[in-house]
């Protein structure tokens, strides 16, 4: 299920309805026009009196025409201010928010030092309680436990749970070094609203630092193989048709057993345009192991590193026969929507269109000149675990995957994939100009190309 | 634009004036249509819910202003209509007073 679709560039979801407005201001406009053109040849200076009423209404008619054309264009411009003014308006909010946490980072470790010798007796104790429990009541503490998880869930999938959420990671960098003693003017002057010295990738960059001195790196190199083939004998590539929508681009990402698919069609000029559709994380992929798809890929992606992961779609598109001038499209969901937005953004690839779907990609701006569509449930807490978003040229699109009071049968249930897939399909048919005029902008193959799919290994150093 | 709506002639004096006047009511009752569903398609108050404020009042007042006006181009164009379906019905008269076919 997808309702409520909004479509928007960094703030635009409130402003959508006045650009539909200021559309049909301007195809009135247009209408008018073309009563003015049909209006004239009807003067045969037969009847002065009819004559006359005529022109009275072919001036009319001009004038209406010119005014909801001045009336069209004042609204776009304020819908531009409105956007600009919320941009604003966020940003003085967050520089306030940013002293606040500090504020609270610096209370709270002068307090924790103060109540950590309490805590530590404090959970001794529970410990020596839950040993001596008998095991009935053990499993009822688990039990109610449980239900509190359900309880919890819920909240967890609520639209307004994940937009505190998104605030407050974006904070939680600002709340650290107050703890350390940095005054709060000083933190918001360094934060995402001041020289963007800090921030939430510099915070995932620390989690990296710290990962990296436990042993799990993210950023270690991988190794890529064609999934199914002996490349020798020219296995491993099947024929695929064109993609035609976003719908059918996001249907086209793989699973995480072959985490890339490329896809390459031949043009006119003898070059390739290429295709490639990028996995989400892999939920079984031990933290730091061989598969490169795991959570210390996404915590280096955050932190604008060189994640095993994104080496390994680089590698996957060398490979497929892509170089530094080849038309490619970026396709990807979660962790492949930050890889998707790394590589497109990274300048060493001929970008001709990004897709991503519930990717954490706040803190990664889309700043080139290419079609960018940014697919995100306002209940999926995968995209905000980047932060708040910064200004973008992609349109983003947001839907609710839940239906309200329904509870959630999993976890992340607007995470889902499929969910998404409806919601690209709602985006397919909105009636947004600039969404359209976007996934119109998207490269059109006219003939079958050929799809290769890739595995990844991670190779410790 | 239709190539038929260019260049109106004047109605001839001739059996085929009537015949002219009724095209030229027909062109005007296709624009009398026309303006008609322009007017219809402007926003309404309903329109902008969700959006208040001066900004959106003026808005509303503008648009209120030229349905306004585009009513009475309505009107216009009916009477206009009126006046060419009323002037062939004349010139068929006219037609069997001179011993013509109407």
């Amino acid at each position: 299920m997808t309702a409520g679709l909004s479509v928007g560039g960094t703030a635009a979801v409130a402003t959508e309805h006045l650009q539909q407005l200021a559309d049909r201001l301007q195809r009135a406009s247009a209408e008018c026009h073309e009563v003015v053109v049909r209006l004239q040849p009807l003067r045969t200076h037969d009847s002065a009196a009819r004559d006359a009423e005529l022109a009275d209404v072919d001036q009319s008619v001009r004038r209406v025409r010119d005014r909801l054309d001045e009336l069209s264009r004042s609204l776009r411009f304020a819908v531009e201010l409105y956007s600009h003014t919320e941009r604003a308006a966020a940003s003085a909010i967050e520089t306030v928010m940013a002293q606040l946490a500090a504020t609270v980072g610096l209370v709270a470790s002068r307090l924790g030092l103060m109540i950590v010798p309490a805590l530590v007796n404090a959970a001794i104790a529970a410990t020596a309680v839950w040993a001596v429990l008998p095991p009935q009541m053990r499993d009822a503490a688990a039990h109610a436990a449980g239900d509190a998880v359900d309880h919890v869930m819920p909240i967890a999938s609520d639209p307004r749970f994940v937009s505190s959420l998104r605030a407050a990671l974006t904070l939680m960098d600002d709340a650290a070094l107050g703890a350390i003693g940095v005054p709060p003017t000083l933190v918001a002057a360094l934060g995402e609203t001041g020289l963007t010295v800090t921030g939430i990738d510099s915070a995932a960059l620390a989690v990296l630092g710290l990962a990296a001195l436990a042993g799990s790196s993210g950023v270690d190199p991988v190794r890529i193989q064609r999934a199914g083939a002996d490349r020798r004998r020219g296995e491993g590539e099947t024929t695929s048709a064109p993609p035609s929508s976003l719908a059918d681009r996001v249907g086209r990402i793989p699973d995480a057993a072959t985490p890339i698919v490329v896809e390459r069609y031949a043009l006119r000029d003898g070059s390739w345009h290429f295709e490639v559709y990028i996995a989400g994380t892999d939920s079984k992929a031990e933290l730091g192991g061989d598969r490169p798809w795991d959570m210390a890929s996404n915590v280096a992606l955050v932190a604008e590193q060189d994640a095993s992961s994104l080496q390994a779609v680089r590698a996957a598109l060398r490979e497929a026969g892509a170089t530094g001038s080849s038309s490619v499209v970026f396709t990807g969901y979660s962790q492949g929507g930050a890889i998707a937005t790394a590589l497109a953004e990274s300048g060493h690839w001929n970008t001709t269109g990004l897709v991503t779907i519930g990717a954490p990609t706040g803190g990664m701006p889309v700043r080139g000149n290419y079609p960018a569509v940014v697919i995100e449930h306002r209940e999926d807490l995968v995209p905000v675990l980047s932060g708040i978003r910064r200004e973008t040229n992609a349109v983003i699109v947001r839907g609710d995957a839940l239906a309200a009071g329904t509870p959630p049968e999993s976890v992340l249930p607007a995470h889902e994939i499929e969910r998404y897939e409806a919601t690209a399909a709602a985006a397919d048919a909105h009636a947004n100009a600039t969404l359209q005029a976007t996934i119109a902008a998207l490269p059109v193959m006219l003939a079958n190309g050929e799809r290769t799919a890739f595995t990844a290994t991670r190779i410790g150093r | 634009m239709s190539d038929a709506l260019i260049g109106c002639p004047a109605p001839g004096s001739t059996g085929d004036r009537a015949a002219e006047l009724r095209r030229q009511a027909r062109l005007v009752d296709d624009l009398f249509d026309r303006v008609t569903t322009i007017r219809r398609g402007l926003p309404s108050p309903g329109d902008v819910e969700g959006w208040r404020g001066p900004a959106a009042e003026l808005l509303l007042n503008a648009v209120a202003e030229q349905e306004a006006v585009l009513g009475r181009q309505i009107y216009h164009l009916d009477s206009a209509r009126s006046n060419l379906l009323g002037a062939a019905a004349l010139a068929d008269a006219d037609a069997v007073a001179r011993g013509g076919m109407p």
